[in-house]
């Protein structure tokens, strides 16, 4: 069969609807028809997608988009060592509802449970408890990557090919199957403590102690971001795994329950964007903040603490499927990056009130604590504290992101590139030095530059056929 | 339906289509046990895989076979009754579109004609001496709205289900007081690599929408499903319609 096979042309974005480009989107519907959509379909270059939770534009260029999704077969399971292979494909979602009744869990849970694993490995990405367990990759123990010339490579920890896989962003290759290690777990529960704090100083003070504390390995701080940073209200969330005796009362999961991990997420009403506005997040703001006190109060008398459901504590917003629609048809960016320890008060004050008096406060702040370095070439995570902010975007955004750069660079920031849609080449190469090693192995596994996307073209990482506006 | 299909013993032909994988799933789910069996061998052994995971049950049953080969069609069946230690139901989910560029190549015909109509009747036809010894079990297959009136652009595919349908209803004719019963299901346009990207399709459902009508019609005992529902009214029109009428449409 030498017929090209078939592709959808529609206009793809990322998570944050952000920059839009017009796709052709192949979707092999099985692992052995990756090579042949890839041999057999006229295209020059390519770009890989999973789920399309990358927020800005990793995922999508004007021209073909390999659509991984239907490579979604669970592989091996095994229960004893707590290790699961399975294809690029699948995601988080799925993997916990087979894992979580048998006991086990990822040691790191990004913020959504709807990425793809092969996304979650091109992003190496990052959980609420980065100071002990790592990122992503550090539980990652076997990559199967279909590279530029059709052959297929089993790449381990300790490979040049796997350090730049990780974080990779889809541009050394197809990741077809991926092999992880996981952690047992006591129970699907998790103790959360909640601390209010007023200020950034404060909430930084919170956040270190968290994360010093061993009994309390996840922590994630939320902000009002339309609050002066000094005076601003702020919760910090720890969570530990709930031990069984914590959880008196509550139905043991079964293999055959779904309910673990509820997955039945509603669709947000089409009039959420027209009412998505400054007005509404203050009083959300607000909201939020009294009720999350109230319902840890309410819980317990010990103070603050209450027992909720893993996909509670770990993926808040999946509840709410398509909840990026609420930003509306234009969309919002998320600056996600991370400021070492010494620099954060200053920077974090700097940057909240730089946006705030621009104009463009952002409707949500979250912030974690990020231990070492990342093992891969292009891994986000080094030591310091990683701020993650939703900005919808109203005119002018751009450029004030873009008086932002300097900032950041002379703070020693680093912008997650998951996130990113706005950076310029320049401030890329300074906060990723190690840019020019990865590019040496892409060159080897991709010497024409087949797999690229506008974000690679943006960066500078785009190579031969894939650096060609098609 | 968990407690209808509950610990059945059930061969799936075609396992590793869109159809094939989403019934299985829900016959696991349902508590029955699965033989799965498709032609292409590393794809069903990775489906295979899949459901048993997902399952929470050891490594499924299952058998590689070519609908083309009649023999192999059998053979099929005597296999998932062993590896099952009996029989109780046998599902064929198997289809071959018809390619209007291989229209003069007679292997592509028989092709079609073997994968979508004998094939599946040598298959039913084995399962149904066996199940008519033990007085009870049920056949399936799916057949397809193009079945139920030929059409000038694919009428060899759609000619080939019309006469699986027919196989169908003759044998419910037959097996009429063994205790078996014998399902027809017509889907019309489901969501698979066969309908990927075509812009000339309306109505597309998902594969689980199909697998849930059909796990229902075998928990209730409806022997002629459409799926979705709507389709039922389409083919009544479709059959009422004179051939001056097709001509136009």
């Amino acid at each position: 069969m030498r017929v090209p096979p078939p592709a959808v042309a529609e206009e793809l974005t990322g998570w944050g609807r952000w920059p839009r480009c017009a796709a052709r989107r192949y979707r092999p519907a099985r692992a052995g028809a990756v090579g042949p959509h890839l041999a057999q379909a006229a295209e020059s270059c390519w770009t890989l997608r999973g789920a399309g939770r990358a927020y800005g534009d990793a995922a999508i260029q004007d021209g073909a988009v390999l659509d991984l999704c239907g490579l979604d077969r669970l592989l091996v399971f095994d229960r004893a060592a707590g290790v699961l292979r399975a294809e690029a494909g699948v995601t988080l979602a799925e993997v916990l509802a087979v894992t979580v009744p048998a006991g086990w869990l990822p040691a790191v849970l990004p913020g959504t449970a709807q990425a793809t694993l092969g996304g979650m490995t091109a992003c190496d990405v990052h959980g609420k408890n980065h100071l002990t367990a790592g990122s992503w990759q550090d539980h990652t123990r076997r990559i199967a990557l279909l590279d530029a010339h059709g052959s297929v490579r089993d790449l381990a920890p300790g490979d040049s090919l796997f350090a730049a896989t990780c974080g990779g962003l889809g541009l050394t290759g197809v990741i077809l199957e991926v092999e992880i290690g996981l952690e047992p777990i006591p129970s699907p529960w998790v103790l959360e403590r909640v601390r209010a704090v007023v200020g950034i100083d404060a909430l930084l003070g919170a956040l270190a102690e968290v994360g010093a504390d061993p009994r309390w390995p996840h922590a994630v701080a939320w902000l009002d971001g339309f609050e002066a940073p000094a005076r601003a209200r702020g919760l910090v969330h720890a969570g530990r795994i709930a031990t069984p005796a914590e959880c008196v009362g509550d139905p043991a999961p079964t293999s055959a329950s779904p309910r673990v991990l509820p997955t039945r997420a509603r669709r947000l009403p089409p009039a959420a964007s027209w009412c998505l506005g400054p007005t509404l997040v203050r009083r959300f703001n607000a909201w939020h903040h009294a009720r999350t006190l109230r319902a840890v109060g309410a819980a317990d008398q010990a103070g603050g603490q209450r027992r909720v459901s893993l996909e509670r504590f770990f993926f808040p917003l999946d509840r709410w499927r398509d909840w990026n629609r609420a930003y509306g048809a234009r969309g919002f960016v998320q600056l996600q990056c991370l400021i070492p320890h010494a620099e954060a008060p200053s920077a974090l004050k700097g940057l909240l009130a730089q946006l705030g008096d621009a104009g463009h406060p952002p409707y949500l702040v979250v912030m974690k604590q990020l231990g070492g370095p990342g093992h891969g070439y292009l891994s986000f995570p080094a030591s310091g504290v990683t701020i993650a902010l939703d900005l919808p975007r109203r005119p002018g955004l751009e450029a004030v992101l873009a008086r932002l750069e300097p900032a950041l660079l002379a703070c020693g920031a680093r912008v997650y590139l998951a996130k990113d849609a706005v950076l310029s080449r320049e401030a890329f190469r300074a906060m990723y030095p190690a840019w020019q090693r990865f590019l040496a192995v892409r060159s080897e596994v991709d010497p024409e530059g087949r797999f690229t996307s506008a974000l690679a073209r943006r960066l500078g990482l785009a190579t031969g056929a894939g650096a060609d506006m098609s | 339906m968990k407690h209808a299909l509950a610990g059945q013993r059930v061969a799936v032909l075609g396992a590793t289509s869109a159809i094939g994988r989403a019934l299985a799933g829900g016959l696991l789910a349902a508590g029955a046990r699965v033989f799965l069996a498709a032609h292409d061998a590393p794809e069903l052994a990775r489906v295979a895989a899949d459901l048993g995971i997902r399952a929470g049950a050891p490594a499924l049953p299952h058998g590689v076979f070519d609908a083309r080969e009649m023999a192999a069609c059998a053979r099929v069946v005597h296999e998932a009754r062993s590896a099952l230690g009996g029989l109780d139901g046998l599902i064929v989910v198997c289809g071959l579109l018809f390619d209007p560029a291989r229209r003069a190549d007679p292997e592509h015909l028989h092709a079609v004609h073997a994968v979508n109509a004998a094939g599946p009747a040598v298959a039913l036809e084995t399962a149904a001496e066996l199940l008519v010894q033990q007085g009870q079990g049920f056949l399936m297959a799916v057949g397809s709205m193009a079945g139920v009136r030929p059409r000038a652009v694919n009428y060899p595919y759609g000619a080939s289900k019309a006469a699986l349908h027919a196989t169908l209803s003759g044998m419910r004719l037959r097996l009429a007081h063994t205790g078996l019963r014998v399902h027809t299901v017509i889907p019309g346009f489901i969501e698979s690599p066969m309908t990927f990207a075509r812009t000339d399709l309306f109505w597309v459902a998902p594969p689980e929408r199909a697998a849930r009508d059909m796990l229902r019609a075998l928990a209730r005992g409806r022997t002629v499903v459409y799926t979705p529902w709507f389709w039922r009214w389409i083919a009544l029109a479709l059959r009422a319609l004179p051939e001056r009428v097709m001509r136009r449409v």
